[in-house]
C-alpha cells in the first residue's frame, strides 16, 4: 500500500515536471544599460532578450552552417579576442578565399546604433545578418538554403522550439536570434569606464590624462563618449582607392553630399581591432594618428569641416593620444565566456 | 454523417461568403490582352517584348465614399506573376465609390526590421545591402534594350528622400457587389520607359523614381461580367 501511494507520488511529480518542460516559457533575460549611458536605439520590444534565444543566436553566430560550402562561420571575420574583427586583415574574407572591399567592422555596443555596415546602407540590426550570408565575397548562400539546413538539422529545430515555441524556422527567427547574440555584445568596463564610475584605486596616469585632453579637443565630437562614436558619417579626406573605387555612403543615398562619407566607427577596444579605416589601409593606430596628425589633404572637397584645421601634434602629444586610446580596451569583454564559442 | 457534413460545409460556406464579401483580382496585360510570362510579344513596329518576372507589393488598400475613407486594411500583398493564385484580397461590401492602394511599401515598414509573411526578405523582393523593399520588378528582353544581351531589369524602390518611391494608384469604382478587377498594362508601362538612359535600374535613386511615377497610369479597373 505504502508503495503504491509513493507510486502515485512519483506519477503525479513525474508528470508535473514533464509538463513543466514542454510549457515553460524562455527565460527573459534584462538588456542592462551601463549607468548614465544613453537609452539603447535597437527595439527590443519587437525582439525580447530571452536566454533561450540568445544561446540559438550565439551558437549561429559561430557556426559555419551558414555559409555555402559550410567553411566560415560569423565568427571568422568578427572574432572575440580582437573586438569582433577580423584582426590582421585589410578587407574581409569570404568563401574560397574570396575578398571582400572593406574592413570588417567590429560588433561592439550596436545596440546603440541605428545604422550598419561602413556605409550605413543597413537600417536595422535585425536585417544586417541576410548580407554576409548572401554576399557572394563572404558566404555566398542563400536564405532558403540556410532554412532548409537548418531544418534538417538534428539539433537546431528543437533550440527553435525553445527559443520560438515552434520548430518551425523562417527568415524572422534566424535573424531574431542572431540579433539577440550581436546586440549583447557590449563593452562598457574598460579601464576609462572604470575612472568614470570613480573604481576604488583605479586612475588615469598622467599621460593618459594628457592624452584624454587632447582627445577632447580634437577627436571627441566624432568619436564621442561613452559609445566614442557619434553614429554618424563623415569623411576624413581618405585618398580614394583606385581599385577599391568606394564612394561611401553615395552608394546607398545618391546624395553628393555623402560623397566618400563613411560611417564613424567606435574606438572601444581599438587597441586589438587593427587594420584601421574603412578599407583597412592602416596596420598601425600610430599610422592613423600620423594620418590625423599630419597627413590629411585639407584641399580634399569632401573632407569633413572639423578636419579642416591640421591637427599638427607632437611626438610626445602622439604617444599621450595613444595611451588614452589604450584605455578603451576592455578584457573583460574581450574574454568574457559568455559570448565565447558555445561548448 | 453525409448530410452532416453538407451542413458544415454549408455553414462554413455561409460563414466566409455570407458576409457580403468581395475579392479583388490584379489582371496583367500587355496590350490589353491578358499578360503570360516568358511568350514573345511582336508589335505592329516590329519591336518586340518578353517578360519573365513581373512582381510587386500592393499595399495601403482604402475605400472611400464621397471622398470620405469608409476601410483601410494595413495588410501587405505581393503579386506574383509566376503565381497569380497567390495573390488574394477580400473586402467587406460597403458601400463606397473610389478606391486606391500604393504599389510599394512605405518607409516605416522599411525599417521595422525582419518581417514575414509577404515581407520575408526570401520573397527575393528585398535589398540587403542597402535595407529596404523592392516594390516593383518586372525583367524580361527586348528590342528596346539596349543591352548587347536585349534584357531589362527594373527593380523599382527606395523609401529615402528624396528619392521615395512608392506610388499611389486612384481609381474610381462604384461597388456593385462583384469582384473588383483590376488591369494593368506593362506594355503601356514599357512604352514610358528611356531605354537610352537605362535598361536596368537595380539601386535607389532618381532613375527608379522617374520609372516609378510611370506606374500609377497603367492601372485601370475592368469590366466585370460575372
Amino acid at each position: 500500500m505504502k508503495n503504491k501511494i509513493l507510486f502515485f507520488f512519483f506519477c503525479v511529480f513525474s508528470i508535473g515536471l514533464i509538463s513543466f518542460s514542454i510549457q515553460s516559457d524562455p527565460e527573459l533575460i534584462e538588456f542592462v544599460v551601463p549607468k548614465k549611458w544613453p537609452k539603447p536605439v535597437y527595439n527590443f520590444a519587437k525582439n525580447p532578450l530571452t536566454e533561450e534565444c540568445f544561446q540559438l543566436g550565439r551558437k549561429l553566430f559561430y557556426d559555419p552552417i551558414l555559409s555555402r560550402d559550410s567553411t566560415i562561420s560569423c565568427a571568422s571575420c568578427h572574432l572575440q579576442y580582437t573586438g569582433f574583427t577580423h584582426v590582421d586583415h585589410a578587407v574581409s574574407h569570404g568563401i574560397e578565399g574570396r575578398k571582400g572591399t572593406r574592413n570588417s567592422l567590429v560588433l561592439i555596443n550596436l545596440a546603440w546604433n541605428s545604422t550598419f555596415h561602413w556605409d550605413g546602407g543597413v537600417n536595422n540590426l535585425d536585417v544586417q545578418g541576410i548580407n554576409p550570408i548572401q554576399h557572394p565575397a563572404e558566404m555566398d548562400n542563400s536564405l532558403e538554403e540556410v532554412i532548409r539546413r537548418l531544418s534538417i538539422s538534428e539539433t537546431y529545430p528543437a533550440l527553435f522550439k525553445k527559443a520560438f515555441g515552434s520548430t518551425e524556422i523562417n527568415t524572422a527567427t534566424i535573424m531574431k536570434a542572431l540579433t539577440q547574440y550581436t546586440v549583447s555584445l557590449v563593452s562598457s568596463n574598460s579601464k576609462y569606464d572604470q575612472v568614470q564610475r570613480k573604481e576604488k584605486g583605479i586612475s588615469f596616469t598622467d599621460q593618459e590624462k594628457n592624452g584624454l585632453k587632447i582627445f577632447n579637443t580634437h577627436c571627441a565630437s566624432c568619436h564621442k563618449a561613452p559609445l566614442f562614436t557619434n553614429t554618424f558619417f563623415a569623411s576624413n579626406g581618405l585618398k580614394i582607392d583606385s581599385l577599391l573605387n568606394d564612394v561611401g555612403r553615395y552608394a546607398i543615398t545618391q546624395r553628393v553630399k555623402d560623397s566618400m562619407q563613411f560611417k564613424i566607427p567606435t574606438l572601444r577596444n581599438i587597441e586589438f581591432t587593427f587594420p584601421y579605416m574603412h578599407d583597412g589601409r592602416f596596420r598601425k593606430l600610430k599610422d592613423v594618428i600620423n594620418y590625423y596628425s599630419d597627413g590629411i589633404n585639407t584641399k580634399d572637397r569632401h573632407l569633413s569641416s572639423q578636419l579642416i584645421t591640421p591637427m599638427k601634434f607632437n611626438e610626445i602629444q602622439k604617444k599621450d593620444l595613444l595611451a588614452f586610446l589604450y584605455t578603451l580596451t576592455d578584457k573583460t569583454f574581450l574574454y568574457n565566456k559568455r559570448f565565447s564559442f558555445p561548448k | 454523417m453525409r448530410i452532416l457534413f453538407i451542413i458544415v460545409t454549408l455553414l462554413f460556406q455561409f460563414f466566409v461568403f455570407g458576409q457580403g464579401n468581395s475579392g479583388l483580382q490584379l489582371t496583367p496585360l500587355f496590350n490589353g490582352l491578358p499578360l503570360e510570362l516568358d511568350k514573345n510579344y511582336i508589335l505592329e513596329d516590329s519591336s518586340w517584348y518578353k517578360f519573365s518576372t513581373c512582381r510587386f507589393y500592393v499595399s495601403n488598400l482604402s475605400f472611400f465614399k464621397d471622398g470620405r475613407l469608409k476601410e483601410k486594411t494595413n495588410e501587405f500583398y505581393l503579386f506574383d506573376l509566376d503565381e497569380p493564385s497567390s495573390f488574394s484580397i477580400t473586402f467587406k461590401n460597403e458601400d463606397f465609390d473610389y478606391l486606391s492602394f500604393s504599389i510599394g511599401i512605405d518607409s516605416t515598414t522599411n525599417v521595422a526590421g525582419i518581417l514575414d509573411g509577404a515581407l520575408d526578405p526570401i520573397n527575393g523582393m528585398y535589398w540587403a545591402w542597402n535595407s529596404g523593399y523592392i516594390n516593383f520588378k518586372l525583367e524580361g528582353t527586348s528590342s528596346k534594350s539596349t543591352e548587347k544581351s536585349k534584357s531589362f531589369e527594373f527593380h523599382l524602390g527606395g523609401y529615402l528622400a528624396p528619392y521615395q518611391t512608392i506610388q499611389t494608384v486612384h481609381l474610381p469604382i462604384r461597388n456593385n457587389s462583384k469582384d473588383i478587377l483590376i488591369g494593368f498594362d506593362i506594355l503601356a508601362f514599357m512604352k514610358e520607359i528611356d531605354f537610352n538612359k537605362s535598361s536596368n535600374v537595380m539601386i535607389p535613386g532618381l532613375n527608379a523614381v522617374q520609372i516609378s511615377s510611370i506606374l500609377p497610369s497603367i492601372f485601370t479597373v475592368l469590366p466585370n461580367e460575372k
